[in-house]
Order: C-alpha cells, then sequence, then structure tokens
C-alpha cells in the first residue's frame, strides 16, 4: 500500500539544505525530507530543534507533525544531529527522555532503514525525516529540491 | 458480547478520541535502569554507616500512548533504592490523561489529570532519569532529596500552556493536588529520628514560567513557586504514664526530643529562580532556591511550643561542555543552609544540641560521562563537602556523629532504551 503511494505520488517532495555555517560536514552529508505539503513550512535549524525536541505538534495548517528518525547508530543521525541542530546526539536523547520520562509527549518514530524512512515520509501527512546525500540517487522522479533558509 | 448500554459509550469515545487528522503510531515503551556505587569514606551517605557501597540503583518502565492528536495516555513505574533515604521502593511515578484542548502552530493549551509531575525548576520532572541531567545527582542544594517525595508529583492534575509572544516561547505549568510521602525523609528532616506519628501526604499547589526569548537563543528564564503544607499524623495518644517517663527521658537529654513530637504542621513557600544558556558546545545552568518556612501546631509531650519561622536557601552553579559525540564533563559549585540568619548552625546547635553541620552544605562537583553506546553510559564524579545538610533525611544515621568536610566519589552505570 505503501509502494502505490510512493510510485503514484508526484507530490512527494524532498528539501535539501545548503550549508550556511558550521558544523558545515554534518549539513553537507544530510537532506531534510518532508512531505509534499509542508512545502511551505519554516525548516530553519531554529525551527528544526523545535520539531525534534518534539516541542512543535502542529503545522501551520493544523496538521500533527510527525517525525521519523534513523537508529541513533547510524552515522546519518550523527550527521543531522550535529550538523541541522547542532547539539550533540546525547543532548537530543536528554530533551526526549525529559518528555517521554516527565510523561509530557513521546518521542520520534525511529525507522530502521532509509527505504522506510522514504516510504513513511511519503505516505504520512505532516512527516519529516531525512537521508544521507549518498542516498539521494535512490529519490523517485518528481522530487523537488530547494534551497531553505537558515 | 459487548453488553448493548456499553456500544454507544465505546462509539462516543471512539469518535472522541478520533477527532481531528491523523492516527499516531501505537504505544511506546522505553525504560531506563541504572547502578551506581558510591563511596563516602568520613560521613554516611546513601547509607547508614560510612564506607563504600551499591545502595543506589533504580529501575524504570515507561508507557504512553499518543492516541488522537488532542489525546494521550502515560504512565510509568520506578522503582527506586537510596539507600537510607529510602523505604519503599517502588512506585506509580505518574499515570496520567492528557487532554491538548486548544493546539495550533503557535499555542498549546492541555490539562493533565491524574498523578502527574511537577513542573519545578530545570530538573525536578527528570531529577530520577540519568541521562536527563549531567551528574549522578541533581544539585542537592536545590533538590535535596529531604524533600524528593513531596514535590515530585501530585495526586490531582495540571494545566499547561506554551504560547509563541513576541518576546519568545512561553510555558506556563500550573498544577494542584496531594503529594504523596512515601520515605521518612521529612521526619528526619524535623527532628533527625523517625519519631511516632508520620507526614504521609502534602498538599501542593505550584506554578512555574519558563520563557526562551528570542533576542537570544539558547537562553531560557524561568521562575517557580509552590505553596505546600504537611501535618504529622497517626500520632498515638501517650498514657501519663508514658508522658512522665518522656519528661524524664528529655530532662536527662533534650536532644532526644524528636522521640515525643506529639503534633507538627509544616508550611512551606518555595520560590525558585532558574537561568539556562547554551552555547555552541557548552550549557551554563544556575538556580537559587528561596524557602519560607513555618512550623506551627508543634508540640513535644502535649506541650505546644511557639510557632517558628526559618527562611532556607541554597544555589547552585553549573557548567556543562560537550565535549565530543560521546563525552560530556561538568562542574558545579553549590550552597544550602537551612536558615540564613545562622549559615553556621550555631543558634540551632544552642537551641538544640544537636550537630550544627546538619544546618548548611557547600559543595564543589566535577564529573564527566561516557557514551559508550548512545544508550548505555558511565557517569564519574567527586564532591568535596562542607557542612553535612545534604545528609539529612537518612534513615539510621547518627547525625552527632556527622563530619563537617567529606567527600564523595561516584560511578554510575545507566542505560535506557
Amino acid at each position: 500500500m505503501h509502494n502505490n503511494k510512493f510510485t503514484n505520488n508526484t507530490l512527494i517532495l524532498l528539501t535539501l539544505f545548503c550549508c550556511l555555517s558550521l558544523p558545515l560536514a554534518g549539513r553537507a552529508a544530510v537532506y531534510v525530507i518532508h512531505h509534499p505539503d509542508l512545502a511551505s513550512e519554516d525548516f530553519s535549524s531554529r525551527n528544526l530543534v523545535r520539531i525534534y525536541a518534539m516541542q512543535k505538534r502542529v503545522w501551520s495548517d493544523g496538521t500533527p507533525v510527525t517525525v521519523y528518525t534513523l537508529p541513533k547508530t547510524s552515522p546519518t543521525h550523527r550527521a543531522f544531529v550535529t550538523g541541522y541542530l547542532r547539539m550533540q546526539p546525547y543532548q537530543l536523547d536528554r530533551l526526549w527522555h525529559r518528555t517521554v520520562f516527565s510523561g509530557t509527549g513521546v518521542m520520534p518514530e525511529e525507522v530502521s532503514s532509509v527505504d522506510e524512512m522514504l516510504r513513511r515520509v511519503a505516505a504520512t501527512p505532516g512527516a519529516v525525516g531525512y537521508i544521507s546525500r549518498s542516498d539521494s540517487g535512490e529519490l523517485p522522479e518528481g522530487v523537488s529540491r530547494v534551497v531553505a533558509n537558515d | 458480547m459487548i453488553n448493548r448500554s456499553v456500544k454507544p459509550s465505546l462509539a462516543m469515545l471512539a469518535a472522541v478520541l478520533c477527532s481531528g487528522e491523523g492516527w499516531a503510531a501505537g504505544p511506546q515503551f522505553h525504560g531506563y535502569g541504572s547502578l551506581a556505587w558510591i563511596d563516602s569514606p568520613d560521613n554516611a551517605y546513601f547509607d547508614d554507616t560510612p564506607g563504600d557501597h551499591f545502595n543506589y540503583r533504580e529501575a524504570a518502565l515507561n508507557g504512553s500512548w499518543q492516541i488522537a492528536p488532542s489525546w494521550r495516555i502515560a504512565g510509568q513505574v520506578l522503582y527506586r533504592d537510596a539507600g537510607a533515604f529510602t523505604d519503599d521502593k517502588t512506585r506509580v511515578d505518574f499515570l496520567l490523561l492528557d487532554y491538548n484542548f486548544r493546539l495550533t502552530e503557535h499555542e498549546s493549551i492541555g490539562v493533565r489529570l491524574g498523578r502527574v509531575k511537577n513542573e519545578y525548576g530545570l530538573y525536578n520532572v527528570v531529577r530520577d532519569v540519568p541521562h536527563g541531567h549531567p551528574g549522578v545527582f541533581v544539585p542537592q542544594s536545590v533538590y535535596f532529596e529531604a524533600f524528593r517525595d513531596a514535590l515530585l508529583a501530585v495526586d490531582g492534575g495540571s494545566l499547561y500552556g506554551r504560547f509563541d509572544t513576541p518576546l519568545g516561547g512561553l510555558g506556563v505549568d500550573l498544577f494542584k493536588g496531594t503529594g504523596r510521602i512515601e520515605n521518612p525523609t521529612a521526619e528526619y528532616q524535623l527532628a533527625q529520628v523517625d519519631g511516632p506519628g508520620e507526614f504521609d501526604e502534602v498538599d501542593e499547589q505550584g506554578l512555574r514560567l519558563i520563557l526562551a526569548p528570542d533576542a537570544l537563543p539558547g537562553l531560557a528564564l524561568a521562575y517557580s513557586v509552590v505553596d505546600a503544607s504537611m501535618s504529622l499524623e497517626n500520632v498515638p495518644d501517650l498514657s501519663v504514664q508514658q508522658l512522665q517517663a518522656g519528661m524524664m527521658t528529655l530532662a536527662n537529654d533534650p536532644r532526644d526530643y524528636g522521640d515525643y513530637i506529639t503534633s507538627a504542621q509544616i508550611d512551606a513557600l518555595l520560590q525558585l529562580l532558574s537561568v539556562q544558556y547554551s552555547w555552541h558546545h557548552w550549557i551554563l545552568s544556575a538556580e537559587y532556591l528561596q524557602i519560607r518556612n513555618r512550623l506551627s501546631d508543634f508540640s513535644v509531650l502535649n506541650n505546644y511550643q511557639p510557632d517558628t519561622s526559618v527562611t532556607s536557601e541554597g544555589y547552585y552553579l553549573q557548567l556543562e561542555w560537550l565535549a565530543g559525540e560521546s563525552v560530556s564533563v561538568y562542574g558545579r559549585y553549590e550552597e544550602l543552609y537551612y536558615n540564613r540568619d545562622d549559615k553556621d548552625g550555631s543558634g540551632f546547635y544552642q537551641r538544640t544540641g544537636c550537630n550544627p553541620y546538619t544546618q548548611y552544605n557547600r559543595a564543589l562537583t566535577l564529573g564527566g560521562r561516557w557514551f559508550m553506546t548512545s544508550d548505555l553510559a558511565l557517569t564519574a564524579e567527586y564532591s568535596r563537602n562542607q557542612g553535612a545538610a545534604f545528609l539529612n533525611g537518612q534513615a539510621g544515621v547518627d547525625f552527632e556523629d556527622l563530619q563537617e568536610d567529606w567527600d564523595a566519589f561516584i560511578v554510575q552505570l545507566s542505560f535506557h532504551f
């Protein structure tokens, strides 16, 4: 079911961010991706921190925010956290622990592979995730790339 | 199988839960555990005698389910053995229903009912979570063990709001309810002995305001206030013979008054100022606590004593360096005074004859944490202490033997999943 949505869907949008500031390596290695309905949303680093800290709950049109992550052991996850969120991976974990172990929220959903990340983001309105640049060759046709604000 | 009368209710519940767009994934389960080796060669620390031990360990199992965009349920069971600080080791840490009745991109308002954790300062809600803060323990000058149970959570509810304002992100948390005191730390705090009667619950209400100014990203400022009151309960009636025997005992040594307390009411107003600033890989945190305590209805062998009021204060300054992807290093200096007008405890000694060192604590702590994997960490720290106020609330400790200068070495293994 996900595959059909994936292949038939020309709405899939992946937003790529240029490397404007340090740490350059992480930002250069990773693309942030999101569901196509979110093209007008703010994906600055500052807002990404709010999104990945599970503090931003809905988008501007009221669609719930759904956050996907790769496993913490993934080099892409580490590159994303240090490059875009500008924090250490355990610092992000600390924010998640605060949310979950205080009873005030839930953790993001972890996916096991890049393929699953792409499928889930494509199929879920309001979804956001990330992939490594080296995986971008697997992107389907119709993918748009834009340079986002910082 | 389902009774007809129940079906409409279930349908209505389903309709309520399904309101809004989209369903989140199913329930999540997480947890953590830790085991610490503590060596305190000078004073009893999490144990009833000086020395080393493995008395500090904990495990928690947590479940949460975002059943609809506006509805969530969550709960956590915590096992925590803190040696001389604990009696009951297992408790329901929280169990709540969260209804987020106003949710837009720029504001979120909701209510939580059940047993809810109290938003108080920077660390209260994560004080037991090993990776939730730097160091093995949260700063004892502000989050001291003796008031842990009283401040951790309430059976009642909380109202929360998050707002994007022209100044920045503003968080407002209100709570009200009854805190369950499951350990005799408050009794030890009052009289350094677990005498007759006990403080079982505390009525409390609180507010926290926290602001993250847009003008200076990385900065968070918070003000917390808690109004709490508790009474000594289940005090047995004393016979005439017991009263006479008690009077003879106190005539010989008035320091044993804790064994003969017949009533007590404690009212406390806690105010906490917090600031945290994150800059690149550095996090600077500081908090200042002031407690206005009032002891009333206080009687020893049914002889009522004059009401007394004291103001306690404590603060800490903490710097953490996020040195790498798997290493952090931290240092902290802190002070706590039970009576800011009697900082060396001499007045307390003159009044009660008890150990004055228990009335204050100054400490310097240095430590580091190594994440062996993303979920498994080893933390090591050393604390140099002057004063023994951090040791109050422990059972079985001879407070007269506590030394003014003492060290603590701690190594902790911890994990999350």
